[in-house]
C-alpha cells in the first residue's frame, strides 16, 4: 500500500498574534477544506500533533485540543516530539498506523507559538534538546554547531563566503513565499558582518524564532481525495549520540545518512533521481553537510553545489525553495510539517510564484540536536 | 597529558545559569579521545584550531569543569590602551597621567587644540615609557568619534578603557538657558558619551572585554541652580551607565560613573568667592578637591574595580552622605 498526502493547511511563520489553539485550528481547518472532493471528520481516525516543547506554548493536552477541532468523537488525537524533526516524526507515524492497519486517514498537525517569551528563556528551552554535558558548559545550540562547524570548516574547503551565499540564497527563495517570517533582501556584506551569536556561526547564519502551524492529511486511499496526490515513497529516521563529541566524526551528519539510506531503500531510488530538496538549515553552515548526508554532493565537497549555482532557485537541484529553516521560518513543532507541505505543493505544480517547474521527486531532510536524531522523507507524485 | 584543540566557539547569547559569554571548546588527546573544555577569556583571542595545551580541573561557581590551558610559546605582551576624552586639562589630564602610571599607553582627546599643560602631560607620559597620542575631534558628532576610535586601533592596536570625561557647562537659569544652550550641553554631556560609548563597544566585544568610567557629577543627584542642562545631562549618564553595565557585563565590559563634587577646575576657579566659600562650608573636609583625587578614583575603577559595575560613585569629600 502507498500512503499518500492529500491535503495541507498552513499559517503564516513568523511573530503572530494567535495563540497556540488558533493556531493549531487554522492550519486544520485549512487541511479539511483543502480536500478536493472533500472529507467528513468521521473519516479521520487520529491526529497527530507535533511540538517541541509545551513550555513555549504553555498549552499541554495539544492532542485533546486537536481532537475537539476535528469535529470526530471516535477518533483520537496524541501529541509526539523529536526534537526539530517532531513534525517529521508525527508524520513518520501517521504513515506507519496506515501501513499497519491501525487508521486509514490521519491528520497531522504541527505547531510551535515561540514568541511569547524573551530571547533568554527562548535560548534556554532549546538548550533543554542539547545533551546534559553541553548545558553544563554553556554550550546553546548556536554554540554546539558552532563547535561542529568550526571542525568541518578546518578539514574541508568552505568558507564564510559559502556560509553567506546560503544565507542570501534562502532569504531570496522567501521572497517567493506569503507563508515566509521574512521578506527581507539581505547582502553577502549584510551576513558576513552581522553579530556574533557563537563564533564562528553569525546572526544571519541563524534560523528564526517563529510561531506558526501547519497540517497534512495522509490517507490509505489517496484517490478517494484528490486526483493528483502525493505519495510517501520512503521514510527512515535514525540516531547518533546526544553529545557530539562521542559521534564517530561529528563533521558528518550520520544520522541523516542512515535516515536517508533508508528512504531510498524503501523509495528503491537513489541521489540521482532526487530533483527538489529542502534540508535542515537551521545554520546555514550545516546546509553544505545535509547534501553529503543525502548523497547529493561527496564529503567535504557540499559547498560545492553553492558555488556551481546546482542549488540555486534556478538551478538543477533547488535547495530550500521555501525560504527554509532560515527566513521561511523555524516554528520548531510545525517546520518539518511545513517542509511537507512545500514540497506537496511543488510536486503538484501548485507552489505559485514560487513553483519550480517539472519535479517529480522531492526528498526532505530533517536533523535534530546537531544531528542526533534525523528523519529523511522522499515524496513522488 | 598533552591535548589538542579541533574546535572552539564563544557562546555570546548565554542560557541560564550563564549571565555572560561562554568560551569552550573541544580538545582530542593522543589516543583519540575528545572533550569538552571550557576556555578563559584571556586565552581566547590567542586560539588557533591544532593548538597544543594541557587540561586542568578547577571548580567555579557553576561546578567542576576541564580548562584548556594553550601552551604558549612566545608569551606576547599586550600593552592596553586608554581614551580620555575631554582631556587637555583638569581632570581629564590628570587622568590620562595616573593611567600613564599604571601602564596605559594614552589617547588624549579634545575639542580645541591641546593647550601647553597638555603638551607637557604628553611628553610626561612619553619619558614615562607610554605612548601618548592627541587627537581632536567633538565627542557630540558621531562620525568624528567613530573615524577617532578607528583611528585609535589602527596606531595602537586596541581600546581596553574609555573615560568619557568630555563635558561643558553653560549656566543660566531656565527661563534665560536658549534651546541652543540646552541642547548644546546635551549633545556634549550626554551625546558625547553614548557616541565614544557605542564606537568602543565592538572592539571591547572582540578583544574580550574593557572598561568604561563616565564623569558625571553629584548636579546629577540634587540638581543644581543654574545648571539644567548640565544636571539633566550628567543625570542622562548616570542612567546610561546603569544600562551599559547590565547590557555589557555578559562581555566581560564594566561600567561605571564617579561623580565629583568641588573639584579644583576652571569651573570651581570661576566662581565668585563668596559662592565658593559658601560651599566649602558645606564640605566636611573643607577644601576643593584636586583633580588627581579624581584620577585615582577613575583610575581604580578602571584598573582594579574588577567586582564593581553599574555604580555611581560619589567623590566629595563628606559634601553629599
Amino acid at each position: 500500500m502507498e500512503v499518500g498526502i492529500v491535503s495541507y493547511g498552513h499559517t503564516k511563520f513568523g511573530v503572530l498574534e494567535q495563540d497556540t489553539p488558533d493556531l493549531i485550528k487554522e492550519a486544520m481547518d485549512g487541511c479539511l477544506k483543502n480536500v478536493e472532493n472533500g472529507i467528513s471528520p468521521k473519516e479521520i481516525d487520529c491526529v497527530i500533533v507535533s511540538c517541541v516543547d509545551n513550555a513555549f506554548s504553555e498549552q499541554h493536552q495539544t492532542g485533546t485540543l486537536a481532537w475537539e477541532y476535528l469535529g470526530n468523537p471516535d477518533a483520537y488525537g496524541f501529541k509526539v516530539e523529536s526534537a526539530c524533526v517532531s513534525g517529521s516524526i508525527a508524520i513518520y507515524r501517521a504513515k506507519n498506523m496506515i501501513e499497519r492497519g491501525e487508521a486509514k486517514n490521519v491528520l497531522v498537525v504541527g505547531f510551535e507559538k515561540m514568541n511569547k517569551f524573551g530571547i533568554d528563556r527562548i535560548t534556554e528551552f532549546l538548550t533543554h534538546g542539547s545533551s546534559p554535558e553541553e548545558r553544563k558548559y554553556g554550550i546553546t545550540q548556536p554554540g554546539a554547531y558552532a563547535l561542529l562547524i568550526r571542525l568541518y570548516a578546518n578539514k574541508y574547503d568552505v568558507t564564510e563566503d559559502d556560509w553567506a551565499d546560503i544565507s542570501v540564497k534562502n532569504h531570496k527563495n522567501a521572497f517567493r513565499n506569503p507563508w515566509a517570517h521574512f521578506h527581507k533582501d539581505i547582502t553577502k556584506e549584510g551576513v558576513m558582518n552581522s553579530r556574533m551569536i557563537a563564533d564562528p556561526i553569525r546572526l544571519f547564519h541563524c534560523s528564526t524564532i517563529s510561531d506558526g502551524a501547519a497540517s497534512v492529511l495522509l490517507s490509505a486511499d489517496p484517490k478517494k481525495y484528490t486526483d493528483t496526490p502525493v505519495f510517501i515513497k520512503g521514510m527512515g529516521v535514525a540516531h547518533d549520540y546526544l553529545l557530539a563529541i562521542e559521534r564517530e566524526d561529528p563533521t558528518f551528519l550520520l544520522c541523516s545518512k542512515r535516515a536517508a539510506d533508508q528512504a531510498y531503500k524503501e523509495a528503491g531510488k537513489s541521489p540521482k533521481d532526487v530533483d527538489i530538496v529542502e534540508v535542515h538549515d537551521a545554520f546555514t553552515p550545516v546546509e553544505p553537510m545535509c547534501y553529503e548526508a543525502l548523497g547529493l554532493a561527496k564529503k567535504g565537497e557540499g559547498a560545492k553545489l553553492v558555488r556551481e549555482g546546482v542549488v540555486m532557485f534556478d538551478g538543477s537541484l533547488p535547495v530550500n525553495v521555501s525560504g527554509g529553516l532560515k527566513a521561511k521560518g523555524h516554528p520548531v513543532g510545525a517546520t518539518h510539517v511545513g517542509t511537507m507541505v512545500e514540497m506537496f505543493l511543488q510536486l503538484r505544480g501548485e507552489a505559485g510564484e514560487r513553483q519550480v517547474p517539472d519535479r517529480k521527486t522531492a526528498i526532505i531532510e530533517g536533523h535534530g540536536g546537531t544531528g542526533s536524531v534525523a528523519i529523511v522523507s522522499i515524496l513522488e507524485r | 597529558m598533552k591535548v589538542k584543540l579541533i574546535s572552539y566557539t564563544d557562546v555570546t547569547v548565554p542560557t541560564p545559569p550563564y549571565k555572560k559569554s561562554t568560551k569552550s571548546g573541544i580538545v582530542e588527546d593522543e589516543k583519540g579521545k575528545r572533550q569538552l573544555v571550557r576556555i578563559e577569556d584571556e586565552h581566547y583571542n590567542i586560539l588557533k584550531v591544532g593548538m597544543e595545551g594541557r587540561i586542568e580541573k578547577r571548580v567555579t561557581d557553576y561546578g567542576e569543569f576541564n580548562f584548556f590551558v594553550p601552551e604558549i610559546k612566545e608569551k606576547k605582551e599586550v600593552s592596553k590602551v586608554a581614551l580620555i576624552t575631554g582631556a587637555s586639562r583638569g581632570i581629564g589630564k590628570a587622568i590620562a597621567l595616573e593611567l600613564a602610571k599604571r601602564g596605559f599607553n594614552i589617547v588624549m582627546n579634545a575639542f580645541h587644540d591641546l593647550p601647553d599643560e597638555g603638551v607637557k602631560a604628553m611628553e610626561e607620559i612619553k619619558k614615562g615609557g607610554r605612548e601618548a597620542i592627541f587627537i581632536k575631534g567633538d565627542v557630540s558628532k558621531y562620525e568624528e568619534v567613530e573615524k577617532m576610535v578607528k583611528e585609535i586601533v589602527e596606531k595602537l592596536g586596541r581600546v581596553d578603557v574609555l573615560v568619557n570625561n568630555a563635558g561643558m557647562n553653560i549656566d543660566k537659569l531656565l527661563v534665560n538657558m536658549a534651546p541652543e544652550q540646552w541642547q548644546r550641553v546635551i549633545d556634549v554631556d550626554l551625546t558625547g558619551t553614548y557616541n565614544c560609548t557605542r564606537a568602543v563597544l565592538p572592539y571591547m566585544i572582540q578583544q574580550g572585554g574593557g572598561n568604561i568610567v563616565n564623569v558625571s557629577s553629584m548636579s546629577a543627584i540634587d540638581g543644581a541652580t543654574g545648571q539644567a542642562n548640565y544636571a539633566a545631562a550628567k543625570g542622562g549618564v548616570n542612567s546610561l551607565t546603569k544600562t551599559v553595565a547590565l547590557e555589557y557585563a555578559q562581555y566581560n565590559i564594566l561600567c561605571n560613573a564617579v561623580l565629583p563634587g568641588c573639584i579644583k577646575t576652571r569651573m570651581t576657579d570661576a566662581m565668585p568667592q563668596g559662592m565658593l566659600r559658601d560651599r566649602l562650608s558645606k564640605i566636611p573636609l573643607g577644601r576643593r578637591g584636586e583633580p588627581e583625587e579624581v584620577a585615582k578614583l577613575v583610575a581604580f575603577l578602571a584598573t582594579e574595580g574588577s567586582y564593581i559595575t553599574g555604580q555611581l560613585i560619589n567623590i566629595s569629600a563628606g559634601e553629599y552622605v
